[in-house]
C-alpha cells in the first residue's frame, strides 16, 4: 500500500507547475512556447500539403505584403515567405532537437559511467573528456561539413561530436554526488550488479537535472545552427532553415527595403530562444531545491 | 558597486566608438617625384558634343561600332559611354589622393596567378593585363595592325608571321624587351611538362616548325622560330598553311615572359613549379604602364606607375584594386569607397531604389558570353599524347541527344533574363557572338524558345515514356536517371538554378544539386576544367571573356581544355578543320562554314547558349578621360575586370583628392 495521492513527495512536473505559478515570464515563455511548437508541427505538414513552398516565380525585386496579398510576402525567388518561415522554424527544431537529444545520450553515457565508477576510469575518461574539448568547436563542425558534404545526417553527426563533452561533465558530477548516497552502498551490499544499479536507481535521480539542461542546450543549439547556416555552412538550397531565410540580412539593399525577407525569421528565433531559455531556467530551479521560489 | 559599473560601461563604450572611428585604408603610397604641368582631362570628340534646343551643351553618346541587337541597342541608349568631366586633373605625386580605386564584385577571393602564359582565370588576366597589357595594336575589327610595339606580318608564301620590334619597350626592371622573350614564351608553352590551358590549335603554337622535336626532347629550341637583326625581329614558321584566323588578335600568341626572370624559377622548380613560385605572382615582372607593389593574398592588389611605359606614363599615383562582395557593391559606390566598380545588371535595381549623384553608370555590349554546358566525355589523350577529349563511356542518358534538346527547350532564358538582368540581357539565339562574329551570323534568328509542351514531346517520341513513382522520367532501360547540376553562386545563378531543376522538374527529369549547394568557384573550376575524368558534374553553366577571333576551336575543339562539355563530333570536327584550313582565306567558303558551325550546334547542343548582356560599369565622378570605346589606334587589350571593359588605364586622371 502506497501513500495516498496527498501525501506523496511532488513529482517533478508538480513542481515544475507550481515554479510556473510564481514566475510569470516562465509561465508566458511556456504558454507561447506551448502554442508556437504546435502552430510548427502541425502547421508544417498541413502547408506543405497544400502548397509547394519551394516553387519558384522570380520577379526582379521580393514582392512586399501589400503587393502580393500574402501576409508575409514573397521573395525575390517568388516563395510566398509566411508558409516558408513554418517549414524553416520546423526544420531548425528537427535540427536542433535531434543534436541536442543525441549529444544527451553520448554525454549520459560517459557521463554516469565515469562518475559513477570514480577513480582511475574517472581520471582516464575526463582526461580524454578534457582533450576533446580542447578542439575549437566551430572550426572543426565547418572543416568536416565541407570535407564530408553538407546533409542533415552529416550536420547532425559532427555537430554532436563536438558538443557532447559538456552534457558528459555535467552528469558526471551530479553522478558523482549521487554516488555517495546511501542507497548507492546499500545496493551494493545487496549485490545488485552495477549496471542495474546505474540504470534503475541512478540515473532517475539526475533526470530533473539532465532535463533543465537540455532545454537550456536547446535553446543554445537553436542559436549556433542559425549562426551556421547564416554564414552559409548550413544544409543547402533545398532545406531551408531560419538561418537561410536570414541570410538576406547581409545584403545591405534587403536590409534597407525589403524586411519581409529577413526580419520574420529573426523575430521568430529570438522568441523561441526566450521561451525555450525562461521555461529552462524555471527546470533549472525546480532541479535545485536550494533555488526554488517554491 | 554601481560607480565602478558605470565607469567600466563607460569605457566599453568610448573603445567601442574608438574602434568603429579607425579607418584601415591600406594604400601606402611611395612619393613620386613628379612636378609636371597639370593635366587637363581629355574632352569627348568635338563631333559628339551637340547643343540641344535650351542651348545646353550635351554629349552624345558615342557611336557603337559593334553590330547589336535592336532590343540592346534600344537599352544601351540610356547608358553614355564616356565621361564629361573636364575639371583639372590631379599632378603625378599628390599621393594617396591621386590612386584610383577599383572594386571589383566577387565571390571568392583572387586566385593570383598573373604569369600570362599560365593564367586563365578572369580576373587573373584582367589585373595582370594592367602589369602586362599587349604589346600589339589591333583594329576595330580584331585585325592585328601596325601601330604597336611590335609589327605584325602574314608572309602566306612562306608560311610564315613576321614580328619586329619598332618601339623600345623596357620590363619593370628596366632590361629591355627583345623578341627573345617571345621565343622563351612559346618554349614555356610547347613544353610537355607545361600545365596551363594555352597550347591549343588556335594559339597555333602547335603548328609552329620544330615544335613536335622540342616536345620530344630531341632539341631544346624550336627550329621554326627564327630570330635576326639584334634578337629584334621574329620570323614564326608554321607547318600547316595558316588560316584566316591568324590575323585576328586573340589567335597567334604574341606575349612575351622575361626569360631572364622565368628562365631561374625554371632551372629551380621545373616547369611544373611555375604556377606555385611567386616569380609567376606577386612577384611578376611585367612591361604594362603598372607594376605589382603590394598584394594582400585573396583580397586586394595594389599597382604603381611604371614611368618606363613605352606609351606614356600614367597620369594617377597608383592603382588600389580590393575584392567585395557582389551585393556590395551599389552600397560601397555610394559611400565612395572606390572610384569604378563592375556592376552588375542584378546591382541595376539597387541603383534605381538609391539614385546616387556622386556615380554614373556606363554600357557598353558585353564582350562575355555564358553557356550552360552538359558533360559529354573527358580530356584523354590521342595517338601522338596530345590532350584530346574522349566521350564518356557509361551510358549516361545525358549523351543522348534528346535529352538535351529538351532542357534546351526546357531553359527558361526569357525570365532569367527579365528578372536578372533588368532589361538589359536577351536570350541568345546562337552559338556565335555579335562581338566577333556579326558578319558571319543573322542577330535576329530564333534560338531555343522556351517551350514545355516542345520539350514534353521530344522526350516522348525519343521513348523516355515510363515514369516513376515520383513522376520522373525513367530512362530507356527502366531504371531511374538523375543528373548533378553544379554551380558556382552568383546573382544569375541564385535565380537560374531553381528555375532550372524546377522547369526541368515538370518535363519529368530529376536534377539535383551538386551536394546540394551552390560550390565555392575555385572549387567549381577545379572540377571542371582542371579535373581529370568526367567528373561528378553533368550540367554546368560557364562564361567566358570572348577573344576578338571568332574560331570556335579555341572553346569547343577537341584539344582545348576550356571545351566544358568536352564534346567532340565527326561533323564538328569537319567544321574546325574547314575553318583552319587553307581554303577559309575565300569569304564565302569561311561564311559557309560557320553558318554550318551554328546548325550543328544547335543539332547536336553540347551547350546552350545563355544571353547577350550590356555590361555595366559604375564609375565615380571625379574620374576623368573614363572611355568604353574601342579605339582603333590604341594598343593594349581592354582589360577585362569581370564583366566590365576599359582600356589604357595610363590615360585615367582624377580630379578630386577623394571619391565623391
Amino acid at each position: 500500500m502506497g501513500k495516498p495521492a496527498s501525501k506523496r513527495p511532488p513529482t517533478l512536473f508538480r513542481l515544475f507547475l507550481r515554479e510556473l505559478r510564481h514566475d510569470y515570464f516562465a509561465l508566458f515563455g511556456a504558454v507561447l512556447l506551448i502554442i508556437l511548437l504546435l502552430a510548427i508541427f502541425i502547421g508544417a505538414p498541413l502547408i506543405n500539403h497544400f502548397h509547394d513552398v519551394m516553387w519558384v516565380n522570380p520577379t526582379p525585386l521580393p514582392t512586399s505584403p501589400a503587393d502580393s496579398g500574402t501576409i508575409l510576402g514573397l521573395d525575390a525567388l517568388g516563395r510566398n515567405q509566411f508558409h516558408m518561415l513554418f517549414v524553416a522554424a520546423r526544420n531548425t527544431l528537427y535540427l536542433t532537437f535531434a543534436i541536442t537529444f543525441l549529444s544527451y545520450v553520448l554525454g549520459i553515457l560517459v557521463g554516469v559511467v565515469s562518475g559513477f565508477y570514480g577513480g582511475r576510469i574517472d581520471n582516464f575518461i575526463m582526461r580524454v573528456c578534457d582533450t576533446w574539448a580542447m578542439v575549437p568547436f566551430l572550426m572543426m563542425v565547418i572543416v568536416f561539413l565541407i570535407i564530408f558534404g553538407r546533409t542533415p545526417l552529416t550536420f547532425i553527426t559532427f555537430f554532436t561530436l563536438f558538443t557532447w563533452v559538456g552534457r558528459a561533465r555535467l552528469l558526471r558530477a551530479a553522478a558523482l554526488s549521487q554516488r555517495q548516497m546511501d542507497y548507492i552502498s546499500a545496493s551494493k551490499t545487496l549485490g545488485t550488479p552495477n549496471f542495474t544499479i546505474i540504470v534503475r536507481e541512478m540515473l532517475p535521480n539526475l533526470v530533473d537535472v539532465a532535463v533543465a539542461n537540455f532545454v537550456l542546450t536547446l535553446a543554445a543549439n537553436v542559436g549556433i545552427e542559425t549562426g551556421l547556416s547564416l554564414l552559409g555552412f548550413g544544409l543547402g538550397w533545398d532545406f531551408p532553415s531560419l538561418g537561410v531565410m536570414m541570410q538576406n540580412a547581409t545584403n545591405p539593399m534587403f536590409l534597407q527595403h525589403f524586411w519581409w525577407v529577413w526580419a520574420p525569421p529573426l523575430v521568430l528565433v529570438v522568441v523561441l530562444m526566450l521561451c525555450v531559455n525562461f521555461v529552462g531556467n524555471a527546470l533549472q530551479r525546480v532541479a535545485d531545491p536550494k533555488q526554488r521560489l517554491v | 558597486m554601481k560607480k565602478n559599473l558605470l565607469l567600466a560601461f563607460a569605457l566599453l563604450l568610448i573603445a567601442v566608438f574608438a574602434m568603429t572611428a579607425c579607418n584601415n585604408n591600406n594604400n601606402d603610397v611611395a612619393d613620386v617625384n613628379g612636378g609636371d604641368d597639370v593635366a587637363v582631362a581629355t574632352p569627348p570628340p568635338a563631333e559628339l558634343i551637340v547643343t540641344d534646343d535650351e542651348g545646353e551643351e550635351v554629349v552624345l553618346q558615342a557611336e557603337v561600332t559593334v553590330d547589336l541587337h535592336p532590343a540592346l541597342a534600344a537599352a544601351l541608349a540610356n547608358f553614355p559611354a564616356y565621361t564629361a568631366n573636364t575639371n583639372p586633373i590631379l599632378p603625378r605625386g599628390t599621393g594617396t589622393d591621386n590612386v584610383l580605386r577599383i572594386g571589383v564584385g566577387s565571390s571568392t577571393v583572387l586566385s593570383g596567378l598573373f604569369l600570362r602564359t599560365h593564367s586563365s582565370d578572369a580576373l587573373d588576366t584582367s589585373i595582370a593585363s594592367l602589369a602586362h597589357p599587349y604589346l600589339i595594336a589591333w583594329d576595330e575589327n580584331n585585325m592585328f595592325t601596325n601601330s604597336g610595339a611590335f609589327s605584325f606580318e602574314v608572309d602566306r608564301e612562306a608560311n610564315a608571321v613576321i614580328m619586329e620590334l619598332q618601339q623600345e619597350v623596357y620590363w619593370h626592371d628596366g632590361v629591355p624587351v627583345t623578341m627573345d622573350d617571345l621565343v622563351f614564351a612559346y618554349e614555356v608553352i610547347a613544353h610537355p611538362d607545361y600545365t596551363g590551358v594555352r597550347f591549343t590549335a588556335s594559339s597555333f603554337i602547335p603548328n609552329v616548325v620544330g615544335v613536335e622535336e622540342y616536345r620530344e626532347g630531341l632539341v631544346d629550341y624550336i627550329s621554326g622560330m627564327v630570330l635576326s637583326n639584334n634578337n629584334r625581329t621574329l620570323r614564326i614558321y608554321y607547318m600547316d598553311p595558316l588560316p584566316p584566323s591568324a590575323l585576328f588578335a586573340g589567335g597567334i600568341w604574341v606575349n612575351p615572359i622575361p626569360r631572364h626572370w622565368i628562365g631561374p624559377v625554371i632551372e629551380e622548380v621545373g616547369h611544373e613549379g611555375i604556377e606555385e613560385h611567386p616569380r609567376a605572382r606577386h612577384e611578376m615582372l611585367g612591361l604594362g604602364a603598372f607594376e605589382f607593389d603590394t598584394i594582400v593574398p585573396g583580397e586586394s592588389v595594389f599597382l604603381t606607375p611604371n614611368d618606363n611605359y613605352w606609351q606614356g606614363t600614367a597620369l594617377v599615383d597608383g592603382i588600389y584594386i580590393r575584392l567585395l562582395p557582389f551585393d556590395m557593391v551599389p552600397s560601397a559606390m555610394r559611400a565612395g569607397e572606390f572610384d569604378i566598380a563592375a556592376y552588375q545588371a542584378a546591382n541595376l535595381a539597387e541603383f534605381n531604389l538609391m539614385n546616387p549623384t556622386n556615380y554614373q553608370l556606363y554600357g557598353w555590349p558585353a564582350q562575355s558570353v555564358t553557356f550552360l554546358n552538359f558533360r559529354l566525355g573527358y580530356m584523354g589523350e590521342d595517338a601522338e599524347g596530345n590532350p584530346h577529349i574522349q566521350s564518356r563511356d557509361d551510358d549516361h542518358p545525358i549523351t543522348n541527344v534528346a535529352i538535351r534538346r529538351a532542357m534546351a527547350y526546357a531553359f527558361d532564358r526569357q525570365t532569367v533574363a527579365n528578372v536578372v538582368g533588368q532589361g538589359l540581357w536577351i536570350p541568345a539565339p546562337s552559338v556565335l557572338h555579335p562581338f566577333n562574329a556579326a558578319s558571319f551570323m543573322d542577330i535576329t534568328r530564333d534560338g531555343f524558345r522556351f517551350d514545355l509542351d516542345h520539350a514534353n514531346a521530344i522526350l516522348d517520341e525519343a521513348g523516355f515514356t515510363e515514369r516513376d513513382a515520383d513522376g520522373f522520367r525513367l530512362n530507356l532501360n527502366g531504371e531511374p536517371m538523375t543528373f548533378i547540376y553544379g554551380q558556382h553562386q552568383n546573382p544569375t545563378h541564385e535565380v537560374m538554378v531553381p528555375l532550372n531543376i524546377q522547369n526541368w522538374g515538370l518535363i519529368g527529369l530529376r536534377v539535383e544539386m551538386f551536394e546540394g549547394d551552390f560550390a565555392d568557384w575555385n572549387v567549381f573550376t577545379d572540377i571542371v576544367i582542371h579535373g581529370d575524368g568526367v567528373g561528378p558534374i553533368d550540367i554546368m553553366s560557364m562564361g567566358w571573356n570572348l577573344g576578338s577571333n571568332p574560331n570556335p576551336d579555341s572553346l569547343w575543339g577537341p584539344g582545348s581544355m576550356h571545351n566544358v562539355p568536352r564534346y567532340a563530333s565527326p561533323t564538328f570536327q569537319q567544321i574546325l578543320d574547314d575553318i583552319a584550313s587553307e581554303e577559309a582565306w575565300n569569304p564565302e567558303f569561311l561564311a559557309d562554314a560557320y553558318a554550318r558551325w551554328e546548325q550543328a550546334f544547335h543539332d547536336e547542343v553540347p551547350a546552350i547558349p545563355f544571353t547577350w548582356n550590356l555590361d555595366l560599369v559604375a564609375v565615380n565622378n571625379r574620374v576623368a578621360n573614363y572611355s568604353r570605346v574601342r579605339n582603333d589606334n590604341r594598343s593594349g587589350q581592354p582589360g577585362n575586370m569581370g564583366t566590365s571593359t576599359w582600356h589604357n588605364m595610363h590615360l585615367i586622371g582624377l580630379t578630386a583628392p577623394a571619391p565623391y
